[in-house]
């Protein structure tokens, strides 16, 4: 016992110290940003506070606000038509930082510009694969990419939901007959010989499977972007990411029977909520994802005495990783630490199925060796298989079996949350209960070594 | 009874015969096939070139059935891009040219089974690739100016 709290003080000493580097190396970062750039036209006092908070990102904007005051004072406009000519010459990289200058600045400085140079238009500059990263590397389905959560959680703004990014742009095309334009000259474009509405038939293969690969299409060109827009496109994703599956077969029912099919009833109540946009829909409707797990990771330290027959020493070097908000312990042995002292991390993984079914296994084995054989038929201990629910408000009931104790019911209530990585991303726990059917009595289970659960991708889970 | 017999004629003037059931798994054969009385009946279809018809042929005949083909519904789920056999998946090797040609093909004649074989195969072409992949791939210029880009750069990280 008194080995267990000499380790915590040190970890603690640790942690504290640490803290303490990550607050000096804040502050001199913060006190880089300090210079203020002198009012140009259309400064926004918005936008150096918005700078300094994204501590995650690489020092690159903040160096610049430093650079520039030794340049002088340069309104967004002017920023932007020097952009304008450092793209003209072919100098991309700075005609980017300029761009970049002037949006800071002004968040409209495109139509700044425009208003002011009416008769002229800015140029269509043919960005080369040099602005664009190109990632070729073939990835295999079986590489697993667990992502640790880092950071708060997502803030839904207050006031009026957020508008789409682009739509200015969008309500500049709408307006335009778009058409591809070819990359090389002399071959044909056979994919722009589908008229829109075949184009967005295949688009309903593609979201299906991956609502990312329609985020790129979007990003191939003007044409491409107005496409993907389509809501109709949206709403047949909604039709698929949205079950009620306890009510499932009785809706095939009453589908058979009415004319009107239950679910699209249900959806377009939930349509109202969202002004009609099957997309933001999409976006900001609580929903489970289907297309890989949520991992719920508990580390803990354990006194290896105890477990020295059943341990080798694998990792005999100390590898800590710090990263924003979280202590990560990636080895099995602390050699300075006076009692071997071992991290142990174990697992709870969730795997959702749209038909209402669920699989739980808790497990000390890494994702990388689970989330490919991760089905209900799985023969493990500490399986669970299931059904859940989702009621109003992003609340998630689960109801479990273990097959090797067939007299205990788990209920599980979770919140679905959003993280800055993505939405409907992380599983809160709520309450976790269990209800024996032999004993009639019903357990509470304490939620302190509980931990959310985060959502990371499985290439080779196919949902639908 | 005699199966009844089917000419079909491409844009270049090729006639190809093929039972009933072959062409019937086209809606808009099978239509037109219902209002006419004749048994050898003949269809033209100049929006069709041979080579595509004759594959069109290929796959009808390949997955005759004789059952009946359900009705197109807007709504209802595309071809699960994972599920396709081994002679679809090599039915389908074939250059963007053709395939794309298909595609416009099945979705005229209104063949839903070949439609969605072919969009999957398409899909298959898009999924996972970063936009630049995109491009190379489908020979697609980015015709979207550096200032919009930047402006939704600087949007997307001021959120």
């Amino acid at each position: 016992m008194l080995d267990d709290s000499v380790e915590q003080d040190e970890l603690e000493e640790f942690r504290r110290r640490w803290k303490q580097e990550v607050e000096a190396k804040k502050f001199v970062k913060n006190s880089g940003v300090q210079p203020q750039l002198p009012k140009p036209k259309a400064f926004r006092p918005s936008t150096t506070s918005v700078l300094e908070s994204h501590s995650a990102e690489p020092d690159d904007p903040p160096k610049r606000d430093r650079d520039s005051p030794v340049v002088g004072q340069k309104t967004s406009l002017e920023y932007y038509m020097t952009a304008i000519e450092k793209e003209k010459v072919g100098n991309l990289s700075e005609a980017l930082t300029n761009y970049r200058h002037a949006f800071k600045l002004d968040p409209d400085a495109d139509d700044s510009y425009r208003q002011h140079w009416q008769q002229h238009i800015a140029p269509h500059a043919a960005a080369t694969s040099a602005a664009v990263q190109s990632s070729s590397t073939v990835k295999h389905e079986d590489d697993f990419e667990r992502h640790v959560h880092l950071g708060d959680d997502y803030e839904k703004p207050n006031g009026l939901a957020p508008n789409d990014t682009l739509e200015n742009l969008l309500a500049q095309l709408r307006g335009m007959q778009l058409e591809c334009t070819p990359l090389k000259e002399d071959k044909p474009i056979f994919i722009a010989m589908l008229p829109n509405e075949v184009l967005l038939y295949l688009l309903k293969h593609v979201i299906v499977d991956s609502v990312a690969s329609v985020a790129h299409f979007a990003l191939v060109c003007r044409k491409f972007l107005l496409v993907s827009r389509d809501q109709t496109l949206w709403r047949h994703l909604c039709e698929h990411a949205y079950h009620d599956p306890k009510d499932h077969e009785e809706a095939q029912i009453i589908a058979a029977l009415a004319d009107e099919p239950e679910p699209r009833r249900t959806q377009f109540d939930q349509l109202r909520i969202y002004g009609g946009d099957w997309r933001r829909m999409y976006i900001e409707r609580p929903r489970l994802r289907f297309e890989g797990v949520y991992i719920s990771v508990c580390h803990y330290l354990r006194c290896a005495r105890k477990l020295r027959k059943f341990l080798e020493p694998a990792h005999p070097s100390c590898h800590v990783c710090m990263r924003s908000g979280c202590l990560h312990i990636f080895v099995s042995r602390i050699p300075h630490l006076p009692t071997n002292a071992i991290a142990t991390s174990y697992y709870r993984y969730l795997r959702f199925y749209p038909d209402g079914t669920v699989v739980k296994h808790l497990t000390t084995d890494e994702p990388s060796a689970v989330v490919r054989l991760l089905q209900p038929t799985l023969k493990r201990k500490s399986l669970f298989t299931g059904t859940y629910s989702i009621k109003d408000g992003g609340v998630l009931e689960l109801e479990l079996l273990d097959a090797d104790r067939p007299r205990e019911t788990f209920f599980a209530t979770m919140q679905i949350c959003s993280t800055h990585r993505g939405r409907q991303n992380k599983l809160e726990w709520v309450e976790y209960c269990s209800y024996n059917s032999l004993r009639e009595s019903r357990t509470v289970f304490p939620l302190k070594m509980m931990k959310p659960y985060f959502f990371s991708v499985v290439k080779s889970y196919r949902w639908w | 009874m005699s199966v009844r017999k089917i000419k079909l004629t491409s844009s270049e003037g090729t006639e190809f015969v093929v039972d009933a059931d072959v062409a019937n798994q086209s809606v808009i054969m099978r239509n037109m096939l219902e209002n006419c009385e004749a048994h050898d009946a003949v269809i033209p279809l100049p929006d069709v070139t041979t080579p595509i018809l004759a594959k069109v042929i290929e796959y009808c005949t390949h997955h005759r059935t004789g059952a009946p083909i359900p009705t197109d519904d807007a709504n209802s789920v595309p071809k699960k891009t994972d599920n396709i056999g081994k002679w679809d998946t090599e039915f389908c090797q074939m250059d963007q040219e053709t395939l794309f040609d298909l595609i416009l093909a099945a979705d005229h004649l209104d063949i839903k089974p070949l439609l969605d074989l072919a969009c999957a195969t398409v899909a298959n072409m898009i999924h996972n690739k970063s936009p630049e992949e995109i491009r190379q791939t489908f020979n697609i210029l980015n015709d979207f100016s550096l200032a919009e880009i930047s402006k939704d750069n600087e949007r997307m990280e001021q959120k």
